[in-house]
């Protein structure tokens, strides 16, 4: 049977994968840009065609290979994701989209992931983007994931599956819930393949991570 | 469209056809990474392998590195050495894998190997993936009440909660019977469309020089077919295959045609029966058509009967509308003047029966039907609900919703009635409308009102004076 490395090595793969969608989606300032090109090539190179969500993940790196200039880049996240203008509003925000399907207001649904974080031991540190920004709940996960790379590296299967049990009750309630209707946004409002091409490769990663997941707690169950 | 077909030669074929897209490798089986190097800008593949060991993670890998997608790669398992029929199997399979339209994220499921290393824990088995069928919400008739897929679904993984169908792609085992009960066509698995069906079935049948029998068989079992004439369909599960499927192969220029139960040692998912009852009809089918109904056998033999049906073109046979087509082209090609009306409970259609003296004209059967083959109008001051039996699936929505169904206010009775499916919308039930004193408006049936006031019972005639008598508007000024 071929195998595809160690569930360390899986982890870190998947904490590289939050870090960089989380990346890709912050204002595209020059040094970040270019962090998010070079990380994409790196994390390309690590297995990633074993997994369904490689098609999206092609399309994203061939328009990484088209980057355009950097004031269209900057004028084209500003329209998606700040103003608005001249098409439909996107806000890389779990808030925008759960505010009003649940009710309490923007505020609520920002308390509430920002209790999780404390719950988790986690603190965002950024203060130019909200809790519950894309961002930072991408890195929410990342961070997740790193714990999991320790629990492997240090023998302790046991409290690495309990980090994924973790990591995938995090995702079931913020991102798989709301990065659905973003991508639907940004799908039919965006003009520049960079932006497109990467929240669909998000979104793909996403959908791949809540059954893969429960796929790899399957594996342990079946292995105890 | 280049399409590449690798056919793994260990053990090694009797004949090879000349086809330059078809490349033998050998011990394909056992080295994935040879499909890249022989598949390289090929836009479908096929792959012919016999081992039953091969890492189907690693074959789907190697896919993935050709920018293809893999839930559109067909693989066909064979397990004797391909001789003659080889050519015919394999142009079907290409023009199955032609006609893949591509999958969307949540179409790929992470499904466990056969065989766990008992090094799981040190090194990670690779993911395979199969294709589970989403839901286009935008089309979904569950907003009006229709739980048909939850209705079917032997894994339970379609759950109707307040007017939405929810997926839970975990418990899905695929088995295709939510796409063909859904009768909206919401629900696809794009690894067997109706289109691919239909290019794989008709490609089979021109590629084969003499008389062939098509069979439907499970993807999970595999059955063994006869070696000689007949040829392979293989869909997620043959439950989910509806006997005009097999009427249609026959229309389509087949000899003969079958669906085989999904497993020699009974279907994991207990469907067994499902795909002996489709088959069942379909012979009844044939047989009131004055057909032999021989075409379709239980087990495929052999020998065909020796009048083939006379072959036409179908449109979309395996398709959400593909049961009437079919019927009524079956019809067209015998030339038959008389109509033909028989109840079977495994038709993919029916008709539905009124009982006037217990409906009660509140028109949930109307607003349910997800096809619209129930429908409701106001005319003369009449309630009218028309029945249109070229739209009904047999999906019982309306039986399951009817609130008087206890005393039998509706029936459904499954089966062909010819003559019904060409008529078009024909009134089933009529009732008289209360109109308003004060303004004129409907106010509601007279026989809803009247059931309402027998359910009240007799000291109720001043409640129901109040109800029947005007409308919401006007109730204020009362």
């Amino acid at each position: 049977m071929t195998e595809l490395k160690s569930w360390a090595e899986t982890a870190q793969l998947r904490q590289g994968l939050y870090r960089f969608f989380g990346g890709a989606l912050l204002p595209p300032e020059n040094h970040r840009t270019q962090a998010v090109l070079a990380s994409a090539g790196y994390l390309d190179g690590l297995g990633i065609e074993a997994f369904a969500f490689a098609g999206p993940w092609d399309s994203m790196l061939d328009s990484l290979e088209l980057l355009p200039a950097a004031s269209d880049l900057s004028a084209e996240y500003v329209r998606l994701f700040a103003s608005g203008m001249d098409g439909e509003l996107c806000p890389p925000n779990e808030s925008f989209y759960r505010a009003d399907a649940e009710g309490g207001g923007l505020a609520v649904a920002v308390a509430n992931v920002q209790r999780e974080y404390a719950e988790m031991g986690l603190s965002p540190i950024t203060t130019t983007e909200p809790p519950d920004h894309v961002t930072s709940e991408l890195e929410a996960m990342a961070s997740l994931c790193a714990r999991e790379v320790a629990y492997w590296d240090e023998n302790q299967p046991k409290e690495a599956r309990a980090m994924l049990d973790t990591e995938r009750s995090f995702l079931r309630r913020h991102l798989a819930v709301w990065f659905p209707a973003f991508h639907g946004r940004v799908a039919r409002s965006g003009r520049l393949a960079f932006y497109t091409t990467t929240v669909e490769a998000a979104h793909a990663f996403l959908i791949h991570e809540v059954d893969f997941i429960g796929w790899m707690l399957g594996v342990l169950e079946q292995e105890e | 469209m280049n399409t590449k077909t690798l056919l793994c030669v260990s053990p090694s074929p009797d004949r090879i056809p000349a086809d330059s897209n078809l490349v033998e490798i050998e011990d394909l089986c056992r080295q994935p990474a040879l499909i890249v190097e022989h598949a390289a800008g090929a836009d479908r593949l096929v792959l012919a392998l016999h081992r039953e060991d091969y890492s189907l993670a690693e074959i789907q890998a190697q896919v993935r590195l050709l920018g293809l997608d893999p839930l559109g790669v067909q693989i066909w398992h064979f397990d004797r050495a391909p001789g003659a029929e080889l050519e015919i199997t394999v142009n079907g399979l290409v023009e199955r894998a032609e006609a893949f339209a591509g999958s969307k994220p949540e179409h790929a499921k992470a499904v466990f190997p056969k065989r766990l290393s008992r090094r799981a824990l040190l090194t990670m088995p690779k993911p395979e993936y199969t294709a589970v069928p989403s839901v286009d919400q935008e089309v979904c008739a569950a907003p009006d009440g229709c739980q048909a897929c939850a209705e079917v679904c032997p894994q339970e993984a379609y759950q109707w909660v307040g007017g939405r169908i929810r997926f839970n792609k975990d418990a899905c085992e695929p088995c295709g019977r939510c796409v063909t009960a859904c009768p909206t066509g919401a629900i696809t698995n794009p690894a067997v469309t109706s289109v691919q069906l239909q290019a794989q079935v008709e490609a089979i049948i021109a590629a084969s020089k003499g008389p062939v029998g098509i069979a439907f068989t499970c993807q999970r079992g595999r059955p063994r077919l006869p070696s000689i004439g007949w040829q392979a369909v293989e869909v997620p599960c043959t439950a989910m295959v509806p006997g005009t499927w097999l009427v249609a192969i026959l229309l389509l220029g087949a000899w003969a045609t079958t669906a085989l139960p999904c497993h020699e040692t009974g279907c994991p998912l207990s469907q067994d029966s499902l795909a002996r009852d489709s088959v069942w009809f379909a012979r009844s089918l044939l047989a009131q058509a004055g057909v032999d109904p021989n075409h379709i056998p239980m087990v495929p033999g052999p020998h065909y009967p020796v009048d083939p049906i006379k072959p036409t073109v179908l449109k979309d046979p395996f398709g959400l509308h593909g049961p009437v087509e079919v019927v009524l082209a079956l019809l067209a090609s015998i030339n038959r003047e008389s109509t033909i009306a028989f109840d079977h409970p495994a038709a993919p259609m029916g008709r539905v029966d009124i009982n006037p003296a217990t409906c009660t004209s509140c028109m949930t059967c109307a607003s349910t039907c997800p096809t619209e083959a129930l429908s409701q109008d106001f005319q003369d001051g009449n309630l009218r609900l028309s029945f249109d039996a070229s739209l009904c699936t047999a999906c019982g929505q309306c039986i399951s919703r009817c609130p008087e169904i206890t005393r039998g206010a509706i029936s459904l009775s499954p089966g062909v009635d010819s003559r019904l499916l060409s008529v078009g919308s024909q009134v089933v039930h009529e009732s008289e409308v209360s109109l308003c004193e004060s303004c004129g408006a409907p106010v509601a049936p007279q026989a809803t009102l009247d059931r309402l006031g027998a359910l009240l019972g007799p000291d109720s005639e001043a409640t129901m004076q109040y109800l029947s008598k005007r409308c919401l508007d006007c109730r204020g000024k009362w």
